[in-house]
């Protein structure tokens, strides 16, 4: 009876979590039906903001690529002092709030910041660009994909990669040709977290980069700005990005059993930063 | 002819890996209990584990040694390892696989181990014995100028073992590369190879044909390694020049064996008989005690007596009629008793440690 009624405890409190995070979205989905959806969407406004968005999200998503993964494999497969230094450096994006990361990218990048005048002498200004956009959001998106590409590289069976180093491979090739497709479910699954994270970046980007229509406004931004004067297109667009959401989430969980990984964790989600 | 020169010091957690060693064309096999040093040894030569000391050579080239400071990284140095567990691209077929080591050889190699039909397959498909060949096949196509085999039978079910170090045995007489096997069963190294070393906590006890550590062990340990009962005692000569042993337990024994002191008294099973009484034979050693334990290995059973265990065929065994607590009388020969000296004391712990054959209850 005791096991029984602790059991009741424990969905009941499910229950409730469940609730206050499903009845937000259900609202939000209520208030815009498909017809109206499309339509509201059809609108200027969001265009561009849908431009914008895709635009600076694959370019920064692509950034993260190319850095993360050979970084990831780095810190998967050697020991080297400050290496848990570097491990906490990425995530700290993570528990950073966006806000202040814009304020540190404009500290760094911007006119007035650290490298703005060397930028400004090679005729580069980043703040209030496009660029901006992509910095920010690979600022606050890549610990998405780097600290779960190095738990796909780290569950890679360590003799395979040493019997590829005896069979003469040069490390290049063994990165390439074995780890890399080793790690496909693992750097899948965190890539399609990076890009979900990237699409709703914020508190960065108007920050650093501002909320300029057709050049800086991402729909995140354009929601904001829509919100007093065309709540129905700020609805829509978060119904959108709610949709996207769902489709990264469900990728993460899909994408592993496509490309299978050596990996041996069950999810491929991390939850604690690897050590 | 090719031949592999090892010296080195690799200190482990609780002991350091400390051995010398020569391998030429004929293969050697290195042999000892889990965790004695023997992957250690295969990683070092393979260069994926640094030794504090020494030098690594294969013929005239250097691959490791500390004094010169070199160390070739693993893909500098032409050797073929073959993993425990094969460590196979589970990704790549099972051509890829092999043609990963080197392309020119490749399909000769899938044709030598009967796996062309299975060159389009990825390695999850493919049973024990041919994941062991595609591993070796592998390790083969790169052309290496040493080959390292770690427990080729360890990850295979029995009934394919035998198979496996059948062809194992062959593929090894067919090479002319300096060649180590390693493997924690004394049977699988005296089939493999001709000669054998017994490794135990990084340092080699013995090195020599199979039948010589059988017949003549230098060291308490190889003999229980080789299956042998071993009995410690004091020993002292008798007027009639045999060796009279003192066992700690308060018995007596008799070898033709000359030594004094601590010893270990090694029997080898099969040549231990059984009888109901004390016999009126040519044996010297009697020991009276009750069955411990009957196991049957085909055609013949081990009977454990007190601290001995005894072989004798399974129809002896019933025309005796021996049962767990019968009491029995065990008898050997005086000839077939060596000593062995415990004066090092080094591993008399390691005297009840090597594996279930050993005596561990008295």
């Amino acid at each position: 009876m005791k096991g029984r009624g602790f059991t009741t405890g424990l969905v009941l409190t499910t229950g409730l979590l469940v609730g206050f995070l499903a009845l937000p979205l259900v609202a939000l989905v209520l208030r815009a039906p498909p017809g109206e959806l499309l339509r509201a969407l059809a609108n200027p406004v969001a265009l561009d903001a849908v431009i914008v968005t895709l635009k600076t999200s694959l370019v920064a998503h692509l950034l993260i690529l190319v850095l993360g993964t050979p970084a990831a494999y780095l810190l998967a497969t050697r020991r080297f002092p400050g290496r848990l230094v570097v491990l906490g450096l990425i995530d700290l994006p993570l528990v950073l709030p966006p806000v202040v990361a814009g304020i540190a990218l404009l500290s760094a990048f911007g006119r007035a910041g650290l490298l703005g005048e060397t930028l400004e002498f090679i005729g580069l200004s980043i703040s209030f660009s496009q660029a901006a956009v992509v910095l920010a959001v690979a600022f606050v998106a890549s610990p998405f994909y780097v600290r779960q590409a190095v738990v796909a590289f780290e569950a890679i069976d360590p003799s395979i990669l040493q019997a590829a180093r005896t069979l003469g491979a040069p490390g290049r090739r063994i990165f390439t040709r074995i780890a890399v497709p080793l790690a496909a479910g693992g750097l899948g699954a965190g890539s399609a977290l990076a890009f979900a994270r990237g699409l709703g970046e914020f508190g960065a980007t108007i920050i650093f980069a501002g909320s300029l229509r057709g050049s800086t406004q991402t729909l995140p931004l354009a929601i904001y700005s829509e919100l007093d004067r065309n709540f129905e297109v700020a609805i829509s667009i978060s119904v959108l990005l709610v949709a996207v959401s769902i489709a990264a989430m469900a990728a993460v969980r899909l994408v592993p059993i496509w490309l299978p990984s050596t990996s041996r964790s069950e999810s491929h989600v991390v939850t604690s930063p690897s050590t | 002819m090719a031949s592999l020169d090892v010296a080195i010091r690799v200190p482990r957690r609780d002991f350091a890996l400390d051995l010398e060693i020569t391998a030429g064309p004929e293969p050697l096999a290195i042999a000892g209990p889990t965790g004695a040093g023997k992957s250690t040894l295969l990683k070092a030569i393979a260069g994926l584990v640094t030794p504090k000391l020494g030098h690594i050579r294969v013929d005239d080239r250097v691959w490791f040694d500390s004094e010169a400071r070199v160390n070739l990284p693993p893909e500098d140095r032409r050797v073929g390892l073959v993993f425990q567990e094969y460590a196979l691209f589970p990704h790549m077929t099972v051509r890829d696989n092999v043609a990963f080591g080197g392309r020119a050889q490749a399909d000769k190699w899938l044709e030598r181990f009967g796996l062309t039909r299975l060159a389009g397959t990825k390695p999850t498909e493919l049973s024990g014995g041919e994941r062991q060949y595609v591993a070796l096949a592998r390790a083969l196509a790169r052309e290496p100028d040493v080959l390292l085999l770690d427990e080729p039978t360890a990850a295979l079910d029995p009934a394919l073992r035998a198979e496996v170090r059948g062809e194992l045995r062959s593929i090894l007489r067919e090479l002319s590369i300096p060649t180590i096997v390693v493997t924690h069963d004394f049977q699988e190294a005296a089939t493999l190879t001709p000669r054998v070393g017994v490794l135990v906590e990084g340092n080699l006890l013995q090195v020599g044909a199979p039948t010589e550590l059988v017949a003549s062990p230098a060291h308490p340990y190889v003999a229980t390694f080789t299956g042998a009962n071993i009995l410690a005692g004091h020993a002292r000569p008798t007027a009639d020049g045999l060796t009279e042993i003192a066992l700690e337990e308060g018995q007596l024994l008799y070898s033709t064996d000359q030594l004094e002191g601590a010893v270990g008294a090694v029997v080898y099973p099969w040549d231990i008989s059984l009888s109901s009484e004390p016999p009126r034979d040519s044996s010297l050693n009697h020991f009276t005690g009750t069955v411990v334990s009957i196991v049957g290995l085909g055609n013949r059973v081990r009977v454990r007596v007190g601290p001995l265990s005894a072989e004798i065929t399974a129809a002896s065994a019933i025309r005796l009629g021996i049962k767990e607590g019968s009491p029995v009388v065990a008898s050997f020969k005086a000839t077939a008793t060596r000593l062995i000296g415990l004066d090092r004391g080094v591993f008399r712990a390691g005297l009840s440690s090597p594996d279930d054959r050993s005596l561990d209850e008295g």
